[in-house]
């Protein structure tokens, strides 16, 4: 077994796994801590690390005995609280990033991926190499677009976040700001070929009308995101599993209907 | 199709009601109620990493019991900077169960008690939030994408309390390599999980 000593150098930078799932003690955490307090790119990895560890004590859950409950409740009512610690003002704030980060940062991610996949797969075997390039750029340019109506969406301050669990796994959520919508769909169960999952509106009335289909590529964890335009208020958007090319109408039971 | 198939649900998913943070807020201010509702989001898994570091089903209990209160106690000492508020509790909570189990008087009750492990505790799929259940799933699928060995050391470090020196003397390899295999295991992680801090 060997001791790398800590210090200045690359070498340090790597301890950010470790500490982030609390394996580091003693001299080791203290020299990290302040290593911590002049390194940056470590700060802001370590966050998102810690709160990928924290998902791991999520993935160990047990609903404890229900006596638990009671007696814990006992014990506080008999206990006092610590007051604040005096406030110090921090050397650089901690940005406090939202729910709308995280669902900003998947779909930056997959309207591209949805963008590049659209255009590939719409072409032709015939057409020239160049011709195939254009429609490439093209294809990137409107998922730049479309990437930036579904940011606009997100980091709205009035936007609305509903989240639904879909039928059979994942979650569909819906970012509601005024008229526009984003639909996200993360964690859906990968369709057979010939199947793909198609979008609709449902009106207050009853009436359903198609509201696109799914893209044809997700990433690797099975998200996606869609734009919605045009949502009138009251209207629930809901998923359902059609065959290719879509129908006029749902023909299987949709999986989720979120209300917006 | 007829619409009484359809599960049409009102808006629930608002991040700053209900939100741990928001109720840790309030707890902070001796808000009992919140501290009822953190109690049942967070409970499970509180008891859950205390059960998977310690083993034994009672001591779990104590320990998970312990943090409880002490969240209760130090909530005014929790800031957005530290990270999220589950995140901070469940620190709590595994730092107070591998004390435990570092504890002399736990070491020999885990000699004794080593007979009787449990494996892969089972849990009341009822009583889970969907959201948990959801998340759990998440987190199984995305651990299946990373390496044996990152695996390993992620499991060795986390669910098992050892440091990375005892992770390094475990499994017989240099230092270096352990921190390696954490960091890139959980940035995988972090990355199929979609997590941004």
């Amino acid at each position: 077994m060997s001791t790398t000593p800590l210090g200045p150098g690359p070498d340090v930078h790597t301890l950010t796994g470790a500490y982030a799932a609390d394996a580091l003690d003693g001299a080791d955490r203290e020299q990290f801590e302040a290593h911590l307090a002049v390194c940056e790119d470590c700060r802001e990895e370590v966050r998102g690390l810690r709160e990928t560890v924290a998902l791991l004590g999520v993935a160990a859950s047990v609903p404890p005995p229900q006596r638990l409950k009671a007696s814990v409740l006992d014990q506080v009512s008999r206990t006092p609280q610590l007051p604040p610690l005096p406030v110090a003002a921090p050397a650089v704030p901690a940005p406090r990033r939202s729910a709308g980060s995280r669902l900003l940062a998947a779909a930056a991610a997959l309207v591209l991926v949805a963008g590049l996949g659209v255009g590939v797969l719409g072409l032709q075997a015939r057409q020239d190499a160049q011709q195939q390039a254009q429609q490439a750029r093209e294809a990137a340019r409107q998922a730049q677009v479309e990437l930036g109506r579904i940011q606009a969406v997100i980091a709205d301050p009035s936007a609305r976040t509903i989240r639904q669990p879909v039928s059979g796994g994942g979650t569909a959520t819906v970012v509601v700001a005024g008229r526009e919508a984003v639909l996200l769909g993360a964690d859906l169960e990968p369709l057979p070929a010939d199947r793909l999952y198609q979008l609709w509106y449902v009106g207050g009335d009853g009436r359903i009308t198609s509201a696109g289909l799914g893209p044809a590529a997700a990433d690797g964890a099975g998200r996606w995101s869609r734009l919605l335009e045009g949502v009138p208020t009251g209207t629930a958007v809901a998923i359902s599993v059609e065959p290719l090319g879509g129908s006029p109408q749902p023909t299987t039971i949709p999986l989720v209907a979120v209300q917006t | 199709m007829g619409q009484q198939h359809l599960r049409v649900v009102d808006d629930d998913g608002e991040p700053s009601g209900g939100s741990p943070e928001a109720l840790l807020s309030r707890v902070a201010r001796g808000d009992t109620a919140a501290f009822e509702a953190l109690y049942d989001v967070l409970s499970g898994p509180v008891y859950g990493v205390c059960l998977r570091v310690v083993r034994d089903p009672a001591q779990a209990e104590e320990v998970a019991q312990e943090v409880l209160v002490e969240v209760w106690r130090q909530a005014a000492r929790y800031a957005p900077s530290l990270g999220s508020a589950r995140s901070w509790v469940l620190t709590i909570a595994r730092r107070r169960a591998v004390d435990r189990v570092r504890s002399a008087q736990a070491s020999t009750d885990r000699e004794v008690r080593a007979a009787t492990a449990q494996t892969t505790p089972e849990f009341d799929e009822v009583s889970e939030t969907v959201e948990t259940r959801l998340e759990q799933q998440a987190v199984r699928r995305c651990l299946e994408g990373l390496t044996v060995v990152q695996r390993e050391a992620v499991d060795l470090a986390y669910y098992s309390g050892y440091t990375h020196t005892e992770v390094a003397a475990v499994l017989d390899v240099p230092l270096g390599t352990v921190k390696t295999r954490l960091r890139d295991g959980l940035i995988r992680l972090r990355d199929c999980l979609g997590v941004t801090a």
